[in-house]
């Protein structure tokens, strides 16, 4: 799978986004040597499929970690609007704000929708080495939530 | 505060349209109201914000019974203006002015410099489409100002 800017294989783009409205940040080649991070990327907090994706990838969270990978979401939303969605949602992993400069990282990767603001719902896997390891775009993006499966399998070879 | 960067009290007051909802497609048109009543608009940095969130009570409260059209406008998706609403249980029309980011607010010129954020300022729109009144809160951290406000309405 490829998108316009990525292929598997790829370096990853680095990013750093506030994880919280009060100056937490999370920047991806920290990660680098220590394990996998599954980003994904998804059109708008508070939104109604948003909403069921993000509390499904919480459930998965353990698996993830046996698998010494790490979950982040992100949306072009701010960090006010995603604290509040995270705590509404019991969510405990990082959700990251691409609101200033607005949509940056989505269109680093890609996945920005232009005429919308938002990124599309597409998950990148980047591996340990800080490679794109995967890219799960659905054919239905602004309808469907990722199958994680695939993920999970890459994450496991 | 008598000006924001692009207006001055006596300005015709720029025209905008904005959803207000994330599905219905209902928006709010300014020009709507113009010699039907006077408009107050309060552009706000940030749903869920502290700040944002204690200034709704505010409104609410000095504003009820003005007679006006009241509205918030924030640089927030329509999915969290209406979650804020629906947390808030504030009644208000909540604009979203998300997508082109920032466009109504630079109208108004008062984007919060270096940031897709509005700064935190009321403007009061007569019934004649004008600017009647510009109250710019002291710091953004702060609220503005609703005497000044209300004292416009009832003048």
């Amino acid at each position: 799978m490829t998108l316009a800017m990525l292929s598997v294989g790829m370096e990853a783009p680095d990013f750093e986004l506030p994880s919280s409205p009060t100056g937490e940040t999370f920047r991806l080649s920290e990660q680098r040597g220590q394990r996998a991070v599954v980003v994904s990327f998804v059109p708008a907090a508070f939104s109604p499929i948003c909403s069921s994706q993000l509390p499904m990838l919480e459930t998965m969270q353990a698996t993830f970690a046996a698998q010494n990978a790490m979950t982040v979401a992100i949306a072009t939303d701010s960090a006010w609007a995603l604290k509040a969605w995270k705590e509404q949602l019991g969510v405990s992993y990082p959700v990251l704000s691409d609101f200033q400069p607005l949509g940056e990282t989505a269109r680093n990767y890609g996945v920005l929708l232009e005429q919308l603001n938002m990124a599309n719902r597409v998950v990148v896997v980047v591996d340990q080495m800080g490679m794109i390891a995967w890219i799960q775009a659905e054919q239905q993006l602004m309808s469907n939530v990722p199958n994680y499966d695939p993920i999970f399998a890459c994450l496991g070879t | 505060m008598t000006e924001t960067a692009t207006l001055k009290v006596g300005d015709e007051a720029p025209d905008f349209e904005l959803p207000s909802h994330p599905i219905s497609g209902d928006t709010f048109l300014l020009s709507e109201h113009r010699d039907q009543r006077a408009v107050v608009i309060n552009f706000v940095p940030a749903a869920f914000s502290p700040v944002c969130t204690d200034q709704l009570s505010a409104i609410t409260e000095r504003l009820a019974d003005s007679g006006a059209a009241t509205v918030v406008i924030s640089t927030d998706n329509t999915w969290t203006l209406e979650a804020w609403k629906q947390e808030t249980g504030v009644d208000l029309p909540m604009l979203s002015d998300f997508n082109p980011v920032a466009a109504t607010a630079d109208l108004y010129g008062v984007r919060l410099e270096g940031t897709n954020m509005a700064n935190r300022v009321v403007v009061v729109v007569g019934r004649d489409g004008k600017v009647a009144h510009i109250e710019k809160a002291p710091e953004v951290v702060q609220l503005p100002d609703y005497g000044p406000v209300v004292a416009c309405l009832t003048g």
